[in-house]
């Protein structure tokens, strides 16, 4: 499984959630994570079709995506919905 | 009989003060070599159900001596014509502003009987001394009592009041603040720390010469074309369209993802360039050139963005009677509390090392905000105009 986060040092609102993605990586250590700068990493991440919104994280499972969380969601909201996923898989 | 009685008798009931109510009288002393005087002229002898009483003071002695008893008696010090006089209001000089103060002057005595004193004067052949409790009175119906700040008088605390807060909600704005928290991130990666404050300083001060640039000259314009009504009509109908959009930006950014929106690519990576180059730039005077040629750009797309609310509050700066100073003390209100959010949020990292963002949670409440004040003000603007002229 693998968690990619999306960013821009410009986008305040990943400032502001950036715990939040720091707190998943402590809970589910078995998980690989992986960050990207959405203008310095734009070609790396051309094929995942971000969209207008940052941040954003996408859930990867067997190569598939499986999830999506887009913009400034609270701590709860996103271990809730990280967890719904966990129990599907 | 019995119906002229009944005549008789409903006549009897009539509120005798609305037949008999006099016509509040307009006292006006000018000179016959005076240009605004001609117009006022003009403009007093079309009114309705006033009356009118003209005295010209250059060749007639008499008239000047009560004009100036009368000036006294109303503290006003100055020999400026036309005077104009309704009850114990009076008016200098004639304008579309003052046109618009003549109007309230007479409606004011419509409503409440206003007390005679140019006739009075003109009985005592002084100037007299009005009783001062009327005035402190009325005085103290415009003053309350603020936790903190003590007994304040309203007319006074409202200006910088309206400043604060238009201020505000403009600083919240978040179209260029994303130029901040990228240039403050790539600040953070620089190691020598008093490049760091001067960029970062240089850049701020910069944001807020462009704004007072920007709301002087359209102070300037507003001084001149707002006096014109129909010209204060439409600027007042351009408030209620931003009003629109803005509440209607609410609307629909209450449907989508919160977050930072990706703004304009092409124009975006040219910024982003720019902010590297002046980072790491070795020559500290080309920096400060980058950086200031850098917030130029920014602010003037900002301006666009939220061009309503500093365009209203220099509208209503015009609609009131204020010195220089007092016009630039209030800009400067303004554009410190426009600039709150991003002072803070530079002296936060330059601190402690680290970016605060902001959270974006909250934008569309500017939307919404800003919305709700570009209506009031657009309202007032077109039908209360005199409720803006706080400073009277």
């Amino acid at each position: 499984m693998k968690m990619i986060r999306i960013s821009a040092l410009w986008c305040s609102s990943c400032i502001v959630t950036y715990p939040i993605w720091k707190e998943l990586q402590e809970k589910y250590p078995d998980i690989s994570f992986e960050e990207y700068d959405y203008d310095m990493d734009s070609d790396q991440i051309a094929s995942f079709q971000v969209g207008q919104v940052l941040p954003v994280i996408l859930v990867f499972h067997q190569g598939k995506e499986i999830k999506r969380i887009i913009g400034e969601k609270k701590k709860q909201e996103i271990f809730e919905e990280i967890e719904k996923m966990m129990e599907k898989l | 009989m019995k119906k002229y009685i009944v005549i008789l008798f409903l006549f009897l009931l009539l509120p005798i003060g609305v037949i008999a109510q006099e016509k509040p009288t307009i006292y006006l002393f000018y000179s016959s070599s005076c240009p605004h005087c001609k117009e006022e002229k003009a403009y007093l002898n079309e009114l309705k159900d006033v009356s009118v009483k003209m005295y010209e003071v250059t060749e007639h002695k008499e008239n000047s001596i009560w004009m100036n008893n009368v000036k006294k008696t109303l503290g006003d010090d100055h020999q400026y014509v036309p005077y104009t006089v309704i009850g114990d209001i009076s008016i200098t000089g004639f304008n579309e502003n003052t046109k618009l103060r003549i109007e309230t002057a007479l409606e004011e005595c419509q409503k409440e009987k206003c007390e005679n004193i140019s006739q009075k004067v003109k009985e005592a052949g002084k100037a007299l001394t009005i009783e001062k409790e009327e005035e402190e009175t009325k005085k103290e119906e415009e003053e309350f009592e603020l936790p903190l700040l003590g007994r304040v008088n309203g007319k006074e605390v409202s200006l910088p009041i309206v400043a604060i807060i238009i201020g505000l909600v403009d600083g919240f704005n978040p179209c260029a603040m994303w130029v901040l928290v990228f240039l403050i991130s790539l600040l953070l990666g620089m190691k020598n720390e008093k490049r760091r404050w001067m960029i970062g300083i240089t850049f701020l001060t910069t944001s807020a010469f462009v704004y007072l640039l920007f709301m002087t000259a359209w102070l300037k314009i507003s001084l001149t074309i707002s006096q014109i009504t129909w010209v204060r009509m439409l600027i007042g109908l351009v408030a209620l369209i931003g009003a629109f959009v803005n509440i209607k930006n609410y609307i629909t950014m209450r449907k989508k993802d919160i977050g930072c929106t990706v703004v304009d690519e092409e124009k975006r990576k040219k910024t982003i360039t720019k902010i590297k180059k002046i980072v790491n730039e070795k020559s500290a005077f080309l920096a400060i050139i980058g950086v200031i040629t850098l917030a130029f750009s920014v602010n003037f797309v900002e301006l666009a963005c939220s061009a309503g609310l500093p365009l209203l509050f220099t509208q209503i700066l015009a609609l009131n009677k204020l010195s220089i100073l007092s016009y630039a003390f209030y800009m400067f209100i303004y554009i410190i509390c426009y600039l709150l959010d991003d002072i803070l949020i530079f002296m936060i990292a330059m601190i402690t090392l680290k970016i605060t963002g902001i959270t974006n949670k909250y934008t569309k409440y500017t939307h919404l905000i800003g919305g709700i004040i570009m209506l009031l003000i657009g309202l007032l603007m077109i039908f209360k105009p005199e409720i803006l002229m706080m400073n009277w």
